[in-house]
């Protein structure tokens, strides 16, 4: 299980408090949607068909009980008590409020987890949590 | 007739324009002829719709409004998958609209 030293936390927690800004500005009217795409993608959100989606990393597919149970509260507090494991064993949230993702990323924080690069183009240029699913999928 | 959708900045939510606001029904949409992409350029730069449209739509026979392509009926609807989380739950027939 992958575990944070204070340089990863520190990372993680100044791009939470970046993304809380970009947000606020978007919702502000001070950013366009063209400018804000790419900084939401690069935080995991995506705009899909229904809602916005939050895809969260799950480092080498482990978790442990502490950051299962804080993903059970996300998906209990902000969305409707549910979330999608992947084949790569991320987890998606499907119906997340932008207003709300700042304080769902610095939720993930508290346990050593985020949602960098796991949306868009992003996210292929960085590692993926694993490189594929344990178990064949048919 | 023409009507405009997007999703709502703050929540994500699919919208649509009634002529004066947005709602979550599609049955509330307006036709806005010719004006869709000059209502659209007021509201985004408004911040109350985040990557709105212009779509053909055709009033049903009981006036309800139905957009022309499946992909947004089944954004005015909800997840096909998952009845229980769409706008009409306790519809049976719901989805039926949708194609």
């Amino acid at each position: 299980m992958y575990r944070y030293d204070k340089y990863d936390q520190a990372m993680v927690d100044a791009r939470v408090a970046d993304f809380r800004d970009q947000t606020r500005r978007r919702i502000a009217g001070l950013m366009t949607d063209d400018q804000f795409k790419p900084l939401r993608l690069k935080n995991g959100l995506y705009l899909q068909l229904h809602a916005y989606m939050l895809r969260v990393a799950i480092p080498y597919g482990t978790l442990n009980s502490r950051q299962m149970r804080k993903l059970a509260h996300i998906a209990r507090t902000y969305d409707r008590g549910y979330g999608h494991f992947t084949t790569r064993q991320n987890i998606q949230y499907n119906w997340i409020k932008l207003e709300q993702a700042p304080d769902i990323l610095a939720e993930l924080a508290t346990v050593e987890m985020h949602a960098i690069r796991r949306a868009g183009k992003a996210s292929a240029t960085f590692p993926p949590t694993i490189t594929r699913a344990p178990l064949p999928t048919r | 007739m023409k009507i405009i959708t997007g999703n709502d900045l703050r929540t994500g939510a699919v919208i649509w324009w009634t002529g004066q606001d947005w709602s979550v029904h599609v049955e509330d949409a307006a036709d806005v002829g010719d004006h869709g992409e000059q209502i659209l350029a007021v509201e985004d730069a408004a911040c109350r719709v985040n990557g709105g449209y212009v779509i053909e739509a055709v009033k049903d026979a009981d006036g309800g409004v139905r957009p022309a392509h499946i992909k947004d009926r089944v954004r005015a609807l909800g997840p096909t998958v998952r009845p229980d989380l769409t706008l009409k739950p306790a519809d049976p027939n719901a989805g039926n609209w949708v194609i």
